[in-house]
């Protein structure tokens, strides 16, 4: 604080604060406004400081309302009324980072063109995986892989049967398997979701939280066809998640049968992908009936891995070291 | 405009195979990329890369399909271009003695060309791979190699029918279970040709040709597989030490606790693949599988300067001639701000007290 901003009169604060309104008032999101009011310590001068904005802005509405009620009398049209003003999520407030993948970046394509998955996105295999999951599965994970497998097209469920990991990826590249899938369990729930892309990786871990099953949400699992699903990756904008969206894609057949109308969605929202299953109805040409499938559930990634469950990382969630910001995201 | 007249300060081999030039100043990092990106295909990723003379102005990149691209730094593109076909793998390592290429594959060959014609060296009469050759700075003639389930060994090229020298495995554990061998860097420090190497299986380890085949000294650190390690160039004793997750950590192998480092670099999100400390300044400088080009101040840990260089990053050289004063960022402003404040205050207060009470009043007090 310089000399010259202290000795300041509340009438100065008031009018100081109504410009930054003002100035702010016009893109949307509207963005967060420190008031000048609240760094008044006496709190009984803040307190009136407050009031007397508060009326201002009143009168400001009553005169605004009254000019309009004039004109619908006269006869004109009520002014345009202005778009409705969006509130600020830490979301929208996001801050920007390097990483963030452009429009036309030609060494992304050059490194999205050779990298493990090009062949996916170029239609040559079908992918094949392989659902198991930590040793002595309960309930509610041998019941979430039976619903991952119903999900998933081509999706084959496995006993896990205390075979090491390095063991899994050898013999299921030799049967002809593209992707693993292994769920791990804590209190007998599903906690942690590792993807593998074989045969040369990479390979990613997710924590899961709060996954629902079709019980759970009170659908039956009869309601999921046979049909190829839709997937639709959302809102993953950095290099990493777009390295992760890939990935997750790549699980699914790229040709959906349209006629199923199934729909699997990993929508990316705080570094937080949320899994929804929904089948749609397109009721006439604006509205659409969603109705959910199950199963539910939230990822959040924990690491990237460059090899098939080997090799240097690509990426790791040090939580204290990177999480300087509330505002910062990853993926 | 003048700046990118400037020369680049560091070389970075990446993945795509691209080689990018970073000039580091403090205005503004310029980087750039002096392939066709087009061009390029998976076979062609930089695995390795070194000077080719000692002015600097030339350098060997080793390509993942076993081709040797020379680029030219003061012509600012590529010169030649020479496919060898030794054994199988990916270039390993190169390195330059006496206008002899040294190359390393995989497979274990490494190969001095010498023209035309070429010596082939069996670096790998056990084990599986090779994983890093490195040359001695001091005495170019020494390389050492290492690799997957074979221990270090040092290499004399007068003489390259045998090693001069043929690391131990360290004794089995407290189970009496072999301990695995995985080198994955190899660093010379100045001091009477010792080896130090880090491996993939999380040991530090010191060796002293001179006085045995098992290393004078072995350690573990942090639960992460060691990727890469350099030695300090001002400090005969120090080395640099990169993991697989993500973190740098320099130690004094010939201090009291040589396991506890002195200083831990900060601010990874992937491996770090290459570390190197410039010779005259203390400036540590790392690429790592993040993407970015990291620069931290040796002593400090503070980080200078961080770039996103759009692909993961394999191999970086920098160069010896660096502009300090350009280069480290100036003092913050706030700092400055501070002081003034506390100038002014004291100024203003003994003339409150003096003002508060007339000259009478105090006569009257000290009465």
């Amino acid at each position: 604080m310089g000399s010259e901003e202290q000795p300041q009169t509340d009438q100065q604060l008031v009018e100081m604060d109504e410009i930054i309104e003002e100035e702010q008032a016009e893109p949307s999101p509207c963005m967060p406004t420190i008031s000048s009011v609240s760094r008044i310590k006496n709190r009984i001068k803040r307190q009136r400081a407050f009031d007397k904005i508060m009326s201002e802005k009143r009168k400001q509405r009553i005169k605004e309302k009254k000019e309009q009620r004039k004109a619908a009398k006269l006869g004109k049209l009520p002014p345009k009324k202005q778009p409705k003003k969006q509130p600020h999520t830490i979301e929208s407030l996001r801050e920007k980072d390097v990483t963030m993948v452009e429009e036309e970046d030609e060494e992304l394509d050059q490194e999205e063109a050779t990298d493990a998955f090009s062949s996916y996105f170029t239609k040559s295999y079908v992918p094949k995986v392989l659902v198991t999951c930590s040793d002595n599965p309960h309930t509610k994970t041998i019941a979430f892989i039976r619903e991952l497998c119903r999900m998933i097209p081509d999706a084959k469920p496995m006993w896990r049967k205390r075979s090491r990991i390095e063991k899994i990826i050898k013999t299921a590249t030799e049967n002809g398997f593209t992707d693993v899938v292994i769920v791990n369990e804590d209190r007998r729930i599903p906690n942690g979701l590792m993807v593998i892309h074989l045969p040369e990786g990479p390979t990613a871990l997710f924590r899961v939280s709060n996954p629902k099953l079709c019980k759970e949400i009170h659908r039956s699992h009869q309601e999921i066809s046979n049909h190829r699903p839709e997937v639709i990756l959302n809102n993953f904008k950095t290099r990493l998640g777009r390295a992760v969206a890939r990935m997750l894609g790549a699980l699914f057949h790229y040709d959906p049968e349209f006629k199923g109308r199934r729909a699997c969605t990993f929508h990316n929202q705080r570094d937080y992908i949320f899994f929804r299953h929904h089948r749609y109805e397109f009721k006439n040409r604006e509205k659409v009936k969603l109705r959910e499938l199950g199963p539910r559930f939230t990822l959040r990634l924990q690491w990237l891995q460059q090899g098939a469950f080997e090799g240097d990382y690509e990426w790791t969630l040090k939580r204290h070291e990177m999480e300087t910001s509330r505002r910062k995201f990853f993926l | 405009m003048e700046e990118v007249e400037k020369d680049f300060n560091a070389y970075i081999g990446t993945e795509t195979g691209i080689l990018k030039g970073v000039n580091l100043n403090q205005n503004a990092v310029i980087h750039k990329n002096f392939h066709k990106i087009k061009a390029l295909e998976r076979d062609q990723e930089i695995t390795s890369m070194a000077w080719g003379n000692e002015d600097q102005t030339e350098i060997l990149m080793g390509l993942r399909n076993q081709t040797i691209r020379t680029f030219d730094t003061t012509v600012k593109a590529f010169v030649s271009l020479r496919k060898i076909s030794v054994g199988e793998g990916p270039i390993v390592s190169l390195a330059r003695y006496d206008g002899v290429t040294i190359t390393a594959v995989k497979s274990g060959q490494v190969t001095l060309w010498r023209g035309e014609s070429s010596v082939e060296i069996n670096a790998l009469t056990s084990g599986e791979f090779l994983t890093r050759m490195r040359q001695d700075p001091a005495s170019p003639n020494m390389i050492a190699t290492g690799g997957k389930e074979n221990e270090l060994q040092v290499w004399d090229l007068e003489h390259p029918a045998e090693p001069i020298f043929q690391a131990k495995n360290v004794k089995p554990d407290m189970l009496q279970l072999r301990v695995p061998v995985w080198v994955s860097d190899i660093a010379f420090l100045e001091e009477k040709h010792c080896v130090a190497v880090s491996s993939r299986y999380k040991h530090v380890r010191l060796y002293d040709p001179q006085r045995q085949r098992r290393p004078v000294l072995s350690f573990e650190w942090e639960e992460s597989p060691l990727t890469c390690i350099n030695s300090v160039s001002s400090n005969c004793s120090q080395v640099l030490v990169g993991t697989a997750h993500g973190r740098i950590g320099l130690f004094d192998l010939r201090g009291k606790k040589p396991e506890v480092p002195l200083f831990a670099y900060k601010g990874f999100a992937g491996a770090v693949r290459d570390v190197v400390v410039h010779p005259k300044h203390p400036f540590v400088f790392s690429v790592s599988l993040d993407r970015f080009l990291r620069v931290h101040h040796l002593t400090t840990t503070k980080l200078l300067f961080k770039e996103y260089l759009k692909s993961r990053l394999n191999c970086l050289l920098v160069t010896d001639d660096l502009d300090v004063d350009d280069f480290i960022p100036p003092i913050q402003k706030p700092r400055k701000r501070k002081m003034k404040v506390s100038e002014a205050e004291p100024a203003k207060k003994p003339e409150l007290a003096n003002s508060k009470i007339p000259d009478n009043d105090w006569e009257s007090l000290t009465k």
